[in-house]
């Protein structure tokens, strides 16, 4: 151990599992009884160097009410906040509020570098602003912290989304960790969740609907189905799933089918467009009984004129907000590839001509945008699926970004309540403005589907412009489309090599197959003893599922950080090697279309990719079917 | 001038390090994005994982540099000495590396996409697992041609590439995939092209003496004139290939897949044929003295005017084949 912290001093870099405590409210506790408040601090901080050092952990510095600290091992460190909220809590049991003190633990994977008389890095900012989303006597982890010891410790956690973090440039997913299963479940009288302001008995039917469903065999399933009734996309991968909340989910599909039996004709008719019908009609069944008493319930309690006066407000000024929006990226540099990803978006074809993508009025696109994606995440996701087919990806996840940032402030000005309801109106309203400024004739069917959102009635033009608006975004195409052979790894390599620096998609390679790569000689003779075929060869051999290989990737890319260059070359080996992997059996809900459902299993007709091919900005999984 | 020195001028706007003497130095992971580094010494320099898009080291001295991981795209190495040189996983795309001296470089998974090489000394160089694609490693006259003597080209994907006229005598191209790839007139003989992929490949004129081509994939590959005697062509798949006037003579070709393939005039004396299927091959006035086609399949093959006198046909498969003396084979 002293070993460690004197190599640490000589001002190197050090990939460890950052830990930093911190007092609940310690400055007002000063102001207060400056005497006994420190007394209880230098008792807790004792108590909490102990037990790190129980741990195998290393305290670098002291911040005056808490610590940093750093370990080896992820598992050891979240082991150890674990205990130290433990003990302090044991310290604290049967006396009064002021005879002690609460501690925020915030844990993340990252490098540290210790200076002259400071320890600094990244890791150690995200740590410390982690910290401050922790519960009092809880924890708070990074995600890539909760992945590496999920499998190992039995934890009782809550998913918070990715957090934006001040003054760090990406989001941070986190979940906060408590020592009992109780603290982490929406209690019937939950109110932490500010989003939340409809009556307490109707969220208590929901929230235990909610914990029936999150508990159930087919948990997962549920999900799924959820998801792709009201995302109009299907989605296997858990991780993308676990960023949406099935509560917020069912909130917007019942804004969207206020009866229940409009919901089961939605359901249905996902559950035909899938392989697995028999399970998927059980989910259905399941989902339907435990939302039944939720839905015999209003949701509002507020008559209904007043409502509409309430939304009709909102619609007016969202149109101001949209404008100002609108001029904000209009005079961005890249206003023409916005419009690009934001058309996208809407109408799901990728559209490269400037003159038509300059005749859009960007107001009403960015208004259409909000109604298609009615909540941050939405944006998100949708954003993230475009971007992942492109081929000058880089720029567009920037870009992304951008629309991100500049929808900040029309999701912030939604009234938490009623996001949906107000985003139908929206949509109507749109519908209406839009009329003469839009191409004529053909895309008329998008704008009635928007405003049929709020009634049953023309079921099938809803769905067959989701069908539409998912197609080219992948889920069709990708697994419908032929599946690589793995005799011949030439295309592979060369896909790789294009997008990637080869030495760097061999080192995460080797990273991911014999532990992260330590520059040392020993390393060095390995890897030149392996061919990228090689490592390529083993590593589908070591990652049996595409899943499998994206966590495994990107959970090594962030372990190796900005050294090894890791988020690109990983995303570059994943999105090449996508196409080598097995279709998944529960994959293939094709567009929504009536014929879709007579014929689930049949392959996209290749016209509709190919309009994309021939311009610039073209998805590369069409570049690469094509050649 | 050392590494301090030279990332400061570059930060201040510099860019021309012409001749500097810079032998040794350590610039690993530097930006050195389109400097003028044209005859300068770096010997032994080390500059893994840099960033070098677009600099000049033309007649640059990089003998023994370490360019592993090494970003050079578009850079210009021609007549830059790289001896010697660590360029594993090095990105090479649209280099300019004409005249280059890479005599016994490894170039492991290097991407060499696009790059310029002719002229260029690659004897013992390491290419296995390289990217050739869209190289250029044409000769222009004899005195012009790109030297890979000796060099590993185990796994190397040069597909499309114009390799007329190279010397890859004694060469490892096994598993290399030279699909579609123009090779004529170039010196094969010795070569191992052990489960090769030669699809489309163009080796008229080549010389493939005593060469392995065991396993490989030589499918509608074009072979006229060229020379396989004594090579191993054991459980090739030739489907539609064609050998018109190649000479053969000793070659193995047992268990191979040769339908639709074509022969005529060629010299196959003393040929090993066993097992292999040769359905509607074309066969006209070839030459099969001695040849051993012992359980070989020739239905519908056309051996008008052949010499198959003493060649050993027990137990073949003759249906519906045009005989020697232009009879069908009942």
């Amino acid at each position: 151990m002293e070993r460690r912290v004197s190599s640490l001093s000589q001002g190197q870099r050090l990939l460890a599992a950052i830990m930093i405590t911190d007092a609940v409210g310690f400055s007002t506790r000063m102001s207060v009884d400056e005497e006994r408040t420190l007394r209880l601090i230098d008792r807790d901080l004792t108590l909490i160097g102990d037990i790190c050092r129980e741990f195998g952990g290393t305290v670098l510095k002291s911040t005056g009410d808490g610590l940093l600290i750093y370990f080896l091992s992820a598992v050891e460190a979240v082991s150890c906040g674990l205990e130290m909220q433990r003990r302090l809590i044991e310290l604290a049991d049967g006396l009064e509020p002021e005879q002690y003190l609460d501690h925020r633990i915030g844990i993340h994977l990252g490098d540290i570098l210790v200076s002259e008389q400071d320890v600094m890095g990244n890791g150690v900012n995200i740590t410390a602003r982690l910290q401050t989303y922790a519960k009092p006597r809880g924890l708070c982890v990074s995600r890539t912290i909760y992945d590496v010891v999920k499998a190992r410790l039995t934890l009782h956690a809550t998913f918070l989304g990715p957090l934006y973090l001040k003054n760090i440039e990406e989001p941070v997913p986190a979940y906060q960790l408590a020592l009992q299963a109780e603290d982490t479940e929406p209690g019937p009288h939950g109110s932490e969740d500010h989003t939340c302001t409809l009556p307490m008995t109707t969220e208590a039917l929901l929230a235990n609907a909610v914990r029936a469903l999150s508990t159930h065999t087919h948990s997962l399933r549920i999900k799924k189905l959820v998801f792709a009734t009201y995302q109009q996309a299907w989605e296997n991968d858990p991780k993308v799933l676990e960023q949406f909340d099935l509560r917020v989910l069912l909130l917007s599909l019942r804004d969207r089918y206020p009866a229940l039996a409009d919901l089961e004709v939605q359901l249905k008719r996902v559950v035909v467009g899938l392989n697995r019908q028999d399970i998927y009609s059980e989910v259905t069944d399941a989902i339907l009984k435990q939302l039944q008493p939720w839905y015999g319930r209003s949701l509002f309690q507020n008559p209904d004129g007043a409502e509409s006066g309430f939304t009709q407000l909102t619609v007016r000024s969202v149109e101001d907000q949209c404008q100002a929006v609108a001029d904000q990226f209009d005079h961005s540099p890249d206003a023409l590839r916005l419009r690009k990803l934001l058309h996208c978006i809407c109408y799901g074809g990728w559209e490269n001509d400037p003159s038509r993508l300059n005749q859009i009025y960007l107001p009403a696109l960015i208004q259409q945008t909000l109604s298609v994606a009615p909540k941050p995440q939405d944006l998100r996701y949708r954003l993230g699926r475009i971007v992942k087919h492109l081929n000058r990806r880089q720029q567009y996840t920037r870009l992304a970004n951008q629309i991100v940032v500049g929808f900040q402030p029309l999701y912030q000005s939604q009234p938490g309540a009623l996001p949906d309801a107000t985003a139908l109106v929206e949509a109507t309203a749109l519908a209406e403005s839009l009329e003469p400024s839009g191409p004529s004739g053909g895309s008329e069917g998008s704008y009635t589907t928007l405003t049929s959102l709020a009634g049953p009635e023309q079921p099938a033009d809803l769905t067959t412009l989701h069908g539409t608006l998912s197609h080219p975004l992948g889920t069709g195409h990708e697994h419908g489309g032929p599946r690589r052979d793995r005799s011949s790894l030439f295309d592979l390599r060369g896909d790789i090599i294009q997008y990637a620096n080869p030495l760097r998609a061999k080192i995460l390679l080797y990273s991911c197959l014999h532990g992260p790569f330590g520059y040392t000689s020993q390393d060095w003779s390995n890897l030149n003893r392996r061919t990228l075929n090689d490592l390529l060869e083993q590593t589908f051999e070591y990652c049996p599922t595409y899943t499998d290989l994206d966590s495994k990737l990107s959970i090594i890319a962030h372990c190796l950080g900005r050294a090894g260059d890791g988020g690109q070359v990983a995303s570059a080996i994943t999105q090449a090697m996508r196409a080598y992997y097995p279709q998944d059996p529960n994959v293939p809900l094709e567009p929504l279309s009536p014929m879709g459902a007579d014929a689930p299993s049949q392959p996209h007709p290749p016209a509709a990719g190919r309009e994309l091919t021939s311009l610039g900005d073209r998805p590369a999984m069409v570049a690469r079917s094509s050649a | 001038m050392n590494a301090r020195e030279l990332l400061d001028a570059y930060a201040r706007g510099e860019m021309d390090f012409k001749g500097k003497t810079l032998v040794g130095i350590d610039l690993a992971g530097a930006d050195l994005i389109g400097a003028n580094l044209v005859q300068a010494d770096l010997e032994n320099a080390n500059l893994m994982l840099a960033f070098l898009t677009r600099v000049r080291f033309r007649q640059a001295n990089l003998s023994k540099a370490r360019l592993g991981g090494a970003n050079l795209n578009q850079a210009d190495l021609s007549a830059a000495m790289l001896r010697d040189a660590d360029l594993h996983g090095a990105s090479l795309q649209g280099a300019d590396l004409r005249s280059a001296d890479m005599t016994l470089a490894d170039l492991l998974d290097a991407n060499l996409t696009g790059a310029d090489l002719r002229n260029a000394d690659l004897s013992g160089a390491n290419l296995t697992g390289a990217c050739l694609r869209g190289a250029n490693l044409r000769q222009e006259n004899r005195k012009y041609a790109t030297n890979l003597r000796g060099a590993k080209l185990h796994l190397a994907d040069l597909r499309g590439t114009n390799l007329s006229g190279a010397d890859l005598a004694y060469v490892d191209l096994s598993g290399a995939n030279l699909s579609e790839a123009v090779l004529r007139d170039a010196n094969l003989k010795g070569a191992n092209l052990q489960g090769a992929l030669l699809r489309n490949a163009n080796l008229s004129d080549v010389d493939l003496s005593q060469s392995c081509l065991e396993s490989a994939d030589l499918t509608h590959c074009r072979l006229p004139r060229s020379n396989l005697s004594g090579a191993n062509l054991n459980r090739t798949s030739a489907k539609g290939a064609d050998f018109t006037e190649a000479v053969m003579a000793l070659a193995q070709m047992d268990d191979c897949n040769l339908a639709d393939s074509r022969f005529s005039r060629a010299d196959l004396a003393r040929v090993n044929l066993r097992r292999s299927v040769l359905t509607k091959a074309l066969l006209v006035e070839t030459y099969l003295g001695r040849a051993d086609l012992t359980d070989a399949n020739l239905s519908e093959a056309i051996l008008e005017r052949a010499e198959i006198s003493s060649t050993t046909l027990a137990n073949v498969v003759l249906t519906g084949a045009t005989m020697p003396d232009g009879t069908i084979h009942g």
